[in-house]
């Protein structure tokens, strides 16, 4: 099973995040266990920022102690623990609580320092005093706030708000950013494999193998791309080689089937070897009709080279005539300006041959085969031969495949050759019925200015 | 007519060679292109059938030499080279024609006919086709030993057919070369003068007969095929 890396990612860093807020919190409170003193101090001090957002300016313009209901509750439910005085730079109180719990002369701070820390005895109890100047709406304020034990519990809203600050404030957003970070990184360095598997899509025989593009891969991948180049290099290597050694058998084949040829003209002539002379023509075709396959098989066409079918059409029409004329048939060519498609003109001239020639093959004497150009880039042959059954039309394009037994006169690889040249050419091979009666081959070309 | 057979395969240069003289050539045999170049020094032929792939070399880089040297001397390409790409090539470097091997000795020597049937060739004197014939000097034509009259356009459209003998000859190969620059033949004007052509053969008795390939041109051929 497959699971994304963005996915695993992300997983493995919630994973992460938790441990390391789990240590976070171990850290703090093994901190603060080991300074109850600083806790304590903490407390007090944030106490006093909790009466600072109490005082407001009021309509008036002077300070005002408001406080929440909250925040006064404290006050009033443990008045023998907390106690507060808030008193403006002219020593007038704004507000106070439960003040009686701290002698008056320690609440007189007015020129005392900005902010000091004070352990009072008061009845044996240890109070603890804490004073902070401040100044709010722009008037200068002094808040005191005493505390003896914490029966509120003040000191674990003090922990809590520890562990908020250093745990959630610190390492969440940190937290998020690195997800976010990793999401994208790791979306960004795998897109260049998004290309390279596109490559490898069209890797074939047909398309040439060539390289993956390592160009923009992370180190960690470019070791299996590599990898697999690696493979494909030696795959094209065979696939070079059985190639060339079908080019090369069919090329041996030629010069002692040029010699017997040749010899045979030597003998008198005679019925027998006519019939020797006609095998020795279909064993000729043969021999170049597999030739032409192992080329058509590796052809590859530059999406940049184009021609003129109507050209290559009345070329190809022009060098068959005096064979249709030889064997008893017409061949016309109808087109008239140039249509430019995407192609090489050699491809294409050659599959055109191969149709022509199947054509005359199966048009009886004293028909013509016509060859067509139209916009947008369609070549179509039409012949008056039987046609070819529909149950037929998707074999004739294979290999060696011929209607009956008896049809010695064509390789059965004509068609195919035409079907591969035309998947090198991006272009379609279709089998239709001519309506009269016949055969009709139409490529469909791809118009030059695509792509 | 004197041929320049290069093929260095023994059995197959034997053996064409006896084909081709016995289709009338005088034939001169080079192995390699060392003995091309000797015998081209000092006896050139009417015409070259050259084989490409030679033991010490290129076939094609002699047709180059002799090309950049200015000769024009028709040359015959046999390839086994023939491929989907690499056909045109011998053409592009200079060429006359090329024919795929194995090539039957027959088709050979029909196509360097052709080739010396061209203007300046040894039979581009006197074209002949079935009991046609066509002197170019005089620009005489009889069928079966009988003069023929025909008008001076029918005469020059023959005279393009005979000397492509084989091939089709497009349309506008034919106009350019009976209509001068200020003629303006209409679009009906070859197909006129050559029915009338194909009449006057027809009524003289010559066994010749003149193909229309639709889209294309026109070709000549003895009656009856071949």
């Amino acid at each position: 099973m497959s699971r994304s890396l963005v996915t695993t990612l992300i997983r493995r860093l919630l994973l992460a995040g938790g441990l390391l807020t789990l240590l976070n919190i171990v850290f703090v409170t093994a901190y603060y266990s080991s300074d109850p003193e600083g806790l304590r101090r903490e407390k007090v001090s944030h106490q006093i920022d909790r009466l600072a957002a109490a005082l407001k300016a009021g309509p008036d313009g002077r300070l005002a102690f408001m406080p929440s209901e909250r925040l006064a509750g404290t006050f009033t439910r443990y008045p023998d623990a907390y106690a507060f005085r808030i008193e403006d730079h002219a020593g007038a109180v704004l507000g106070e609580a439960n003040a009686s719990l701290v002698p008056a002369d320690r609440w007189s701070v007015a020129n005392g320092p900005d902010a000091w820390w004070s352990d009072v005895q008061v009845n044996g109890r240890s109070v603890l005093v804490g004073s902070r100047r401040a100044n709010i709406a722009g008037e200068p304020v002094r808040i005191a706030f005493a505390a003896a034990g914490d029966p509120s519990n003040l000191l674990l809203f003090v922990y809590f708000d520890e562990l908020f600050v250093h745990v959630i404030v610190s390492l969440l957003p940190f937290a998020i950013c690195l997800m976010i970070v990793n999401a994208v990184t790791v979306r960004q360095s795998l897109r260049s494999l998004v290309h390279a598997a596109d490559a490898a899509r069209k890797a074939g025989p047909s398309h040439g193998i060539a390289a993956l593009p390592t160009r923009g891969l992370p180190t960690e991948v470019l070791i299996l791309v590599e990898a697999i180049n690696d493979a494909l290099r030696r795959l094209g290597e065979a696939l070079e080689a059985e190639r060339a050694f079908t080019a090369e058998a069919a090329h041996a084949l030629r010069t002692p089937l040029a010699v017997l040829s040749a010899r045979i003209e030597t003998l008198p002539k005679s019925a027998e070897i006519n019939a020797v002379r006609a095998d020795i023509t279909a064993l000729r075709r043969l021999v170049n009709q597999l030739l032409s396959a192992a080329q058509a098989d590796t052809l590859v066409v530059d999406p940049a080279r184009q021609c003129d079918l109507v050209a290559v059409a009345g070329g190809v029409v022009s060098a068959m005539a005096p064979l249709a004329i030889r064997e008893g048939r017409g061949l016309a060519l109808e087109g008239g300006a140039p249509i430019m498609v995407r192609g090489d003109a050699d491809g294409i001239a050659h599959a055109l041959r191969n149709l022509i020639e199947n054509a005359l093959r199966f048009s009886p004497p004293g028909e013509e085969v016509l060859v067509r150009v139209a916009e947008p880039g369609v070549l179509m042959v039409l012949d008056r031969g039987p046609g070819i059954p529909d149950e037929q039309k998707p074999l004739v394009t294979k290999r060696f495949w011929r209607a009956s037994a008896s049809d010695l006169g064509g390789t059965g690889l004509g068609l195919a050759i035409v079907q591969r040249i035309a998947e090198a050419h991006g272009a379609t091979l279709e089998i239709r019925d001519r309506h009269d009666g016949g055969a009709v081959i139409v490529l469909q070309f791809l118009p030059a200015s695509a792509g | 007519m004197k041929l320049l057979l290069i093929e260095d395969v023994p059995p197959l240069a034997q053996l064409t060679r006896e084909a081709l003289e016995a289709e009338g050539f005088t034939v001169d045999h080079a192995p390699d292109l060392e003995a091309a170049r000797a015998i081209l020094s000092v006896a050139p032929p009417d015409v070259i059938v050259l084989d490409l792939g030679l033991p010490d070399g290129d076939g094609l880089d002699l047709l180059h030499g002799l090309r950049n040297a200015g000769n024009g001397i028709p040359v015959l390409v046999v390839t086994a080279r023939a491929g989907l790409n690499d056909r045109i090539d011998g053409l592009d470097r200079g060429a006359d024609d090329y024919i795929v091997k194995p090539a039957a000795p027959a088709e050979i020597a029909a196509r360097c006919r052709a080739l010396l049937r061209r203007p300046g060739g040894v039979l581009g004197r006197k074209l002949q086709l079935g009991n046609l014939a066509f002197d170019t000097a005089s620009r005489s034509v009889t069928a079966a030993g009988r003069p023929v009259a025909l008008a001076r356009r029918e005469i020059d459209v023959l005279e393009v057919l005979l000397r492509k003998l084989g091939q089709s000859v497009p349309r506008r190969v034919i106009e350019d070369a009976i209509y001068t620059l200020d003629e303006a033949p209409g679009p009906n004007a070859l197909e006129a003068s050559v029915s009338r052509l194909r009449r006057q053969l027809a009524e003289a008795g010559a066994n010749v007969e003149i193909h229309t390939i639709r889209g294309i041109g026109y070709l000549i051929t003895e009656a009856g095929g071949a």
